[in-house]
């Protein structure tokens, strides 16, 4: 009970930062979809990471890190740490630019101008969606999860004991959990899916939708950037906190240094190395976070900086910040590794952190490291949800409806509007249980990957054209399903694309093709069809003398 | 109250390096010196493939294993690359700006 007056409380907090921002609102559409460019360097920076780190952060790595070791810090925070502000420099500034002066609001508007194409919206509109939502899914499935896990009891021969609710108080369908595909029935209140005595999964992503939703509905850009730099501090102190709890019960020793040189020792040899990785597969991955340059919620957040020199300090802090979030959560997976956990944990690695979390047997503790957890899914899942609402009402309803046919006011309550429903359709998205969902994660990476050469051609390249941005985007949407279907469509989780070199088998993650197929079609293509206007370049790149 | 007090000296040394990163002040506009700053960032995506730590599973300090360490530090210095970067690489054709139409 006091773990959910914690979490209760931290969410009552959220809403009242989307209260201030929407009295502080000056009622235009430019302010709620980019809070007037007015982002200042801190609340960027907050924003920014809180935007890109997910449920996976935390939750994912400490799982990854039980599974494969220590690695898995140089697969996704190390490589990040590199190419993150490497985009924020190369894309974001001149984005930022560009966008301050022609007022763009989606990437989509950028693309239709940059490339003098209307269709070209057309084409990319569905594709930069359809990878949004399951990304969408992932946040509102994890934090549902999340919260069920830390709430529910064990189950002992076959009753639960523990748990914080019992039997009938939530309607049964929340309670039985998802359909057995074996016996055609649900899983049942103490089964694997089952509620378990906590806040039903589906329950828990309820409120947690409807928390977000009132919030970015009310307060817009400036309420979601104000609620993600909230929220990034929480998940960064309250990781901290954390960690040295953990520290301190898992190594049952007296100082930190003590409990960390103890745990240290307990860690499987196989897990303190990266020999359960492939070279080749980890250089590959450092492709997958190219898909921040063209993810479109950042593309939005990089357009309400105040100035280009806003982005300076993302650009610093951004490493450090992975740091300080990814180093603690990785030593957690690879401890927990050493340490006996029951079966039913240990085959399900996105639940080990709760688990130690649940572990330490305080309410208060469990209650606010929930709330970290949840502060880093739901910093991105505002940022989405206010980006697919803005990208309805501008690049659909206000691009062909015409601009003069709304008012600046009708465009708020247009986007708010989309901004429900999307919500809706992403909360019955998420009742079907799509599991599969988590390693699609992945797959949407490397489709916004896959579209990297195409935004960093639009910036710097004069000679790119229409047709070699269609070819681009095509050839990356063909390879990625040809990939995907031969993954088995996610099913095997551990895939990769095989180059054979005489005897030698090279293993590289899917995103490899797809970003060089992308790249060199793009190439080709522009070399060989008409250059765009010199009127349509001036507006971009300055005159050559 | 030490620590308040180291609190305070933490968020004023952060508010003058947030000033300091906000000013217009350019190191160099010097074509070399971008070189050497992108050859750096080189230097970064080469040691993130640290292939001579692949299998050593020895604890640095006793405390963490090599190839954490490593990344960690690696991390560490990716920020200062780009602490520099801000000074030696922001582009200079970004023109005073204007209100949005």
């Amino acid at each position: 009970v006091i773990q959910l007056a914690i979490i209760g409380g931290y969410l009552v907090l959220l809403l009242l930062v989307g209260a201030v921002a929407n009295r502080l609102s000056r009622g235009t559409s430019g302010d709620y979809m980019l809070a007037s460019h007015t982002i200042g360097p801190v609340l960027l920076t907050l924003s920014l990471f809180g935007t890109a780190m997910t449920a996976f952060a935390l939750v994912g790595s400490t799982g990854e890190s039980f599974k494969q070791g220590i690695g898995v810090y140089g697969l996704l925070a190390s490589s990040s740490a590199i190419v993150h502000p490497l985009c924020f420099l190369l894309l974001g500034v001149k984005l930022w630019q560009w966008g301050h002066r022609y007022g763009y609001r989606t990437q989509v508007q950028f693309f239709r101008d940059r490339l003098g194409s209307d269709r070209i919206g057309l084409v990319l509109f569905p594709i930069l969606v359809g990878m949004v939502i399951p990304y969408l899914l992932i946040g509102v499935m994890s934090a549902g999860l999340f919260i069920n896990v830390v709430t529910r009891g064990e189950v002992v021969e076959g009753q639960v004991v523990g748990g914080t609710f019992t039997e009938g108080i939530f309607p049964a369908f929340f309670e039985r959990g998802s359909v057995d595909p074996e016996t055609g029935q649900p899983h049942g209140f103490a089964g694997a899916s089952g509620s378990r005595g906590g806040v039903p999964r589906h329950v828990a992503s309820l409120v947690v939708c409807a928390i977000v939703l009132t919030y970015v509905f009310f307060g817009g850009m400036r309420g979601t950037a104000w609620a993600n730099a909230f929220q990034t501090t929480v998940f960064l102190v309250l990781g901290g906190i954390m960690f040295v709890i953990l520290a301190h019960r898992l190594g049952g020793q007296e100082s930190l240094l003590e409990n960390l040189r103890v745990l240290g020792n307990t860690i499987p040899e196989s897990h303190r190395s990266r020999e359960l990785m492939s070279p080749t597969r980890f250089l590959s991955y450092m492709l997958i976070p190219l898909s921040i340059g063209m993810f479109p919620h950042i593309f939005q957040h990089w357009l309400t900086a105040r100035s280009a020199a806003t982005f300076k300090l993302p650009m610093v802090m951004h490493p450090i910040f992975l740091l300080v979030l990814w180093a603690p959560c990785v030593l957690l997976g690879a401890w927990a590794a050493g340490v006996a956990l029951p079966a039913a944990v240990a085959s399900h690695p996105n639940e080990i952190l709760p688990f130690l979390v649940r572990n330490t047997g305080s309410e208060v503790l469990v209650g606010l490291l929930t709330a970290g957890v949840l502060a880093a899914i739901m910093s991105s899942l505002d940022s989405q949800f206010l980006c697919l609402g803005t990208m309805f009402t501008e690049d659909i309803l206000v691009h062909y409806g015409g601009e003069n046919r709304f008012s600046d006011r009708a465009k708020v309550w247009i986007a708010r509007g989309f901004i429900v429903l999307i919500v809706a359709a992403t909360y019955l998205l998420s009742l079907f249980d799509p599991r599969q969902v988590f390693t699609l994660g992945v797959w949407c990476f490397s489709g916004f990957s896959s579209l990297f050469p195409l935004a960093l051609a639009a910036v710097y390249w004069r000679g790119l054209t229409k047709w070699g941005a269609y070819a681009s985007v095509l050839t990356a949407v063909v390879l990625w399903f040809a990939l995907f279907h031969a993954s088995g469509y996610a099913r095997d989780d551990t895939y990769a694309f095989q180059l054979e070199w005489g005897s030698v088998s090279i293993e590289l993650m899917p995103v490899v093709p797809m970003v060089l197929g992308a790249a060199v079609a793009l190439l080709l293509v522009s070399l060989a069809t008409p250059k765009p206007s010199p009127e349509r370049l001036a507006r971009f790149f300055p005159t050559r003398r | 109250m030490p620590r308040a007090e180291c609190f305070a000296t933490l968020a004023m040394f952060f508010g003058h390096f947030v000033a300091y990163l906000s000013s217009p002040v350019q190191l160099s506009g010097d074509p070399a010196m971008k070189i050497f700053v992108w050859l750096l960032v080189l230097v970064l995506v080469v040691l993130h493939q640290d292939f001579w730590n692949w299998r050593d599973g020895s604890l640095v300090g006793g405390i963490l294993p090599m190839g954490l360490a490593y990344h960690m530090a690696l991390t560490a210095a990716t920020a200062v690359v780009w602490f520099i970067a801000t000074r030696c690489l922001w582009p200079a054709d970004l023109e005073p700006e204007e209100p949005a139409p």
